[in-house]
C-alpha cells in the first residue's frame, strides 16, 4: 500500500543532530586534513566564517533530509538556496566587495556553490544514514556487498574505474563490487567516510548486493562471517549541543596540534601540512 | 498538499498463496522483516534512480536544468522493520506530489511562481535559467498582474548588453572603450498563479505487483541465506 506518510529517516537525522558549527577560514584543500571522525562531527563550507551563516546551512540541511510539507516548516532545494542567500545579504556580502569573480565556485552567492554546499551536506547525512541501517546484522549477513554506480549523470565525469583499481578495488563482470567494510570505500572518498559521496558532485552513489549475487559472482571475502563495523553517534547524541561544541574543539585541538589556531569568536584557521 | 510517500506491506493470512505463506514466515522474524525492508528499499531506489535517468524535464531540449530531483528521492528512501511488517519512506517533499498529485497553493506567498515554457513566445531569451530557482534569485524582474484575474508575471527589465574592449581610436590605443551591445526586451520568467495542478503520476513508484514480487524474492533470499549459513 502506498501512502503519503513517510516515517523519518532517524539515522539521517541523528548525523545532524552531532554536528556542531564549525566557522573556518580554511580552503576545501585544507579543511581535507580533518580526520573523519571529526569531520562527520562539523557543518563547515570552505573559507566560511561566519557562525551564524553555517548554523544556517544545518538548519537548511536538517530541514531537507527531514523531507516535511512547506506547512510543516519544509523547503524545497530552490528555497534552501534563496534561505542562504538571504543570509549572505544580511551578512553583507556581496561577490564585488568581496574581490570574487560572481556566480563562480568561489562566489558564496553563486547556483554552483550553494548547490554544491546543499548537496553535499544532505548527501552526507543521508549516506550516513544509510551506512549505519545497512550494518545491522541481519542486514549485513544478506548484503554484506555493496556496488559503486552511477546515480546522476555528471557534467564532468571522473575516472572512477581508474579511482577504484588504485584504491584496491576489484571489479567483478565489469561492476565495481567490494564488501561493504571493505577499506576500498573510505580510499576513494575525497572525505575519508566509507560512504556516499565521495567526492563533490560526483554523481555516484552505493547499491546494496545480496549475498547470493556476491556469491555467484565470486567477490573476494564473501565466504568468511562479516562483522558490523558501526560508527555510533550515541555518545554524542547524549550530549549537550554546548558541550559537543567543546569535545569537538578539543578533539581538534588534540588531533591537529600546531595546524589548528581558534580564534576568541570560535573561527578556525587550518595551515595545510606540508606534502 | 506536498509531502513524501510510504510503501507498507502489512500481511495477513487471510490472503495466503504459497508465496505469500513463505513471506509470511519471513515477516514473523524481526531480522526478517528488516531483510526485506532493506532489499525493497533497494528496489525502489532503483526505480527512482532509472526514472530520473529516463525522464528529464519536458523542457530539457529548451535549456531546462536537471535538477535530478527524482534521484534526491531516491536518496532520501529507507526502509524499516514495523510491528506489523515492513514499510519504506520516501522522505521527499516532492515525491508524494508527484505519484499523487494534487494542487498546490502557496504556504507564505500570496501566489505561486511557475517557471514559463521557454518556448512560449512571450518568454525572455534566458528564461531558461528560471527552472529550479525561486523567483529571488533574480534582481531584474518585475511584476504585473494581468487585470483582476488574480494571474500575474514576471517579467524581466529591458537591458542592454556593455561590451568593454580595446580602444583602437587614434591617441587612444591601449586603453579600454566600453561599447553599447545590443538591446534585450525583456520577456516572462515566471507566471504567478494562486494554485497549480499536478497530475497523478503512478509510474514515479513501483507498482504494488512489482513491490510484492520484490518481497518474495527477497524473503525466498533469506530462507536460503540463514539456511545455507546455518550449514543446514
Amino acid at each position: 500500500m502506498i501512502t503519503p506518510k513517510p516515517l523519518p529517516f532517524q539515522q539521517a537525522l541523528d548525523a545532524l543532530t552531532v554536528k556542531s558549527p564549525l566557522p573556518t577560514s580554511a580552503s576545501s584543500r585544507a579543511l581535507e586534513q580533518l580526520p573523519a571522525q571529526l569531520a562527520r562531527r562539523a557543518t563547515f563550507s570552505a573559507r566560511t566564517n561566519s557562525a551564524w551563516y553555517v548554523s544556517r546551512i544545518a538548519d537548511v540541511t536538517e530541514s531537507l533530509v527531514a523531507g516535511l510539507k512547506r506547512a510543516e516548516g519544509g523547503m524545497s532545494k530552490p528555497q534552501a538556496m534563496q534561505e542562504l542567500r538571504d543570509a549572505l545579504k544580511q551578512l553583507g556580502y556581496h561577490p564585488g566587495t568581496a574581490g570574487i569573480e560572481p556566480r563562480s565556485i568561489q562566489d558564496f552567492s553563486s547556483d554552483r556553490r550553494l548547490n554544491l554546499i546543499v548537496d553535499t551536506n544532505v548527501d552526507l547525512a543521508q549516506g550516513y544514514g544509510h551506512h549505519t541501517a545497512g550494518q545491522d546484522p541481519a542486514v549485513l549477513d544478506a548484503f554484506p556487498c555493496q556496488e559503486l554506480v552511477r546515480e546522476i549523470n555528471s557534467r564532468v565525469k571522473r575516472p572512477w574505474t581508474s579511482i577504484w583499481e588504485r584504491a584496491g578495488g576489484r571489479i567483478y563482470a565489469g561492476r565495481m563490487i567490494a564488501l561493504k567494510n571493505d577499506p576500498v570505500w573510505t580510499r576513494i572518498s575525497r572525505f575519508n567516510l566509507p560512504y556516499p559521496p565521495f567526492d563533490f558532485n560526483s554523481g555516484m552513489g552505493v547499491r546494496d548486493i545480496s549475498r547470493r549475487e556476491a556469491r555467484d559472482l565470486g567477490v573476494a571475502g564473501i565466504e568468511q562471517p562479516q562483522t558490523p563495523a558501526p560508527m555510533s553517534l550515541n555518545a554524542d547524541l547524549a550530549a549537550s549541543p554546548p558541550q559537543r561544541h567543546r569535545d569537538l574543539i578539543a578533539a581538534l585541538r588534540d588531533q591537529l596540534g600546531d595546524l589548528v589556531t581558534i580564534d576568541p569568536d570560535g573561527t578556525i584557521h587550518l595551515k595545510e601540512a606540508a606534502a | 498538499m506536498s509531502a513524501g510517500a510510504s510503501v507498507t506491506i502489512n500481511i495477513s493470512r487471510d490472503e495466503a498463496t504459497p508465496y505469500i505463506e513463505r513471506l509470511i514466515e519471513v515477516m514473523e522474524s524481526v531480522d526478517g522483516r528488516k531483510v526485506i525492508a532493506r532489499g525493497l528499499e533497494r528496489d525502489v531506489r532503483d526505480h527512482l534512480i532509472r526514472f530520473n535517468a529516463q525522464n528529464p524535464n519536458r523542457n530539457a531540449a529548451a535549456g531546462w536544468r536537471r535538477t535530478n530531483v527524482v534521484a534526491d528521492a531516491a536518496n532520501a528512501t529507507h526502509g524499516e522493520a514495523t510491528a506489523e511488517g515492513v514499510r519504506i519512506s520516501i522522505n521527499h517533499p516532492m515525491i508524494g506530489l508527484r505519484y499523487f498529485g494534487g494542487t498546490v497553493t502557496p504556504v507564505k506567498a500570496k501566489l505561486l511562481a511557475i517557471p514559463i515554457d521557454p518556448a512560449h513566445p512571450a518568454a525572455d531569451p534566458q528564461a531558461a535559467e528560471a527552472y529550479g530557482q525561486s523567483p529571488r534569485a533574480f534582481h531584474h524582474l518585475r511584476l504585473v498582474m494581468f487585470g483582476k484575474s488574480g494571474v500575474g508575471a514576471l517579467i524581466a527589465r529591458n537591458r542592454t548588453d556593455i561590451a568593454i574592449g580595446a580602444d583602437r581610436r587614434k591617441g587612444r590605443e591601449g586603453r579600454k572603450r566600453a561599447k553599447q551591445g545590443n538591446t534585450i526586451h525583456g520577456g516572462i520568467y515566471y507566471w504567478l498563479v494562486q494554485r497549480a495542478t499536478v497530475r497523478a503520476n503512478p509510474a514515479i513508484l513501483p507498482t504494488d505487483a512489482a513491490i510484492q514480487q520484490s518481497a518474495a524474492t527477497h524473503a525466498a533470499d533469506y530462507i536460503e541465506t540463514a539456511t545455507t549459513s546455518k550449514g543446514e
